[in-house]
């Protein structure tokens, strides 16, 4: 007498399962190994640049900053400068007794 | 015995990730080399031979990647095999958008193996037939016509004799899904070798 439908199927699934168990695990070359490495290097390389990106960011601002604060500050002190001397040489001017050279 | 205890100097696993996680990424092959087999051994039960290396270097490359949320309380085998299966788990995902997937219906040929099988008289010759490479093409070839999600619960419950909170702690998943998935995978094995015994049942 044949096993009923279901019991044969059991018998396969049951020769799966084994078959399963019997598979082998891949063995890994020094290829391999260096490649993966590599790719975690060049991920930790990126992860590195982004951590960085905020910084330069930063630095690159504060440069910004003190380079605007200098051009600034030469500029007012440039007006300031020429104030200074148009104003002097008005007062110059004006003054009839600096221009002569009279005591 | 001589009394001395037997000291290893090997690192333990904490104290290679914490380097590696301060800066030392050279360790990790360390790591790598110490899991290898382990991660090898995983990745085999899911994809065939051809896609083992590539599906591994992806399990390890992740591991590096989220190694800072591995919290220590768990053995780090475990938590590396989580990140393997969801590796393998992606991996059929892509094959399946690909479409490359080379599913084919039982045939007659596997038709003869099947009746070889089930007129094993005994274990021996049962086991036999079990380790020929013919019972394995004809697993992946059933297997390769089930979605992913059912592939790997197949695998990982009845496969790998998993309990079905085990798989779903290695799929991330529900416990419910997983169940519900395992019983709806099981079915559909059945299905697709039912043709296997038509002509004798």
């Amino acid at each position: 007498m044949k096993p009923s439908k279901s019991k044969q199927l059991d018998t396969l699934e049951r020769a799966f399962a084994r078959a399963h168990a019997f598979r082998g695990a891949p063995v890994f070359s020094q290829p391999w190994r260096d490649g993966v490495m590599r790719d975690i290097r060049l991920d930790a390389g990126r992860e590195q640049t982004l951590l960085e990106l905020p910084n330069a960011i930063w630095r690159a601002a504060a440069v910004v900053a003190l380079v605007s604060a200098v051009f600034v500050g030469s500029a007012l002190t440039w007006n300031a400068g020429q104030t200074d001397f148009s104003a002097l040489f008005t007062m110059a001017t004006a003054d009839s007794t600096l221009m002569s050279g009279a005591p | 015995m001589t009394g001395e205890r037997v000291v290893s100097t090997e690192p333990a696993d904490e104290e290679i990730i914490r380097r590696v996680l301060a800066g030392e990424i050279d360790l990790f092959a360390g790591l790598m080399t110490r899991y290898q087999d382990h991660v090898g051994r995983i990745v085999a039960g899911h994809v065939p031979r051809e896609m083992a290396g590539e599906v591994a270097h992806d399990a390890f490359v992740r591991a590096y990647r989220s190694l800072s949320t591995y919290s220590f309380r768990t053995p780090f085998a475990h938590w590396l095999a989580t990140i393997a299966v969801r590796a393998c788990y992606d991996a059929w995902r892509t094959v399946l958008a690909r479409k490359d997937t080379p599913a084919g219906a039982m045939g007659e040929e596997n038709q003869h193996w099947a009746q070889r099988l089930l007129a094993a008289k005994s274990d021996e010759h049962f086991q036999d037939m079990v380790r020929q490479q013919e019972t394995h093409d004809l697993l992946h070839k059933a297997l390769a016509q089930l979605s992913p999600e059912n592939r790997m619960v197949l695998t990982l419950v009845h496969l790998e004799g998993h309990s079905v909170r085990e798989a779903a702690e290695l799929l991330g998943w529900t416990v419910v899904n997983v169940k519900v998935r395992a019983h709806r995978a099981r079915h559909q094995l059945r299905k697709i070798l039912e043709p296997l015994i038509e002509d004798r049942a």
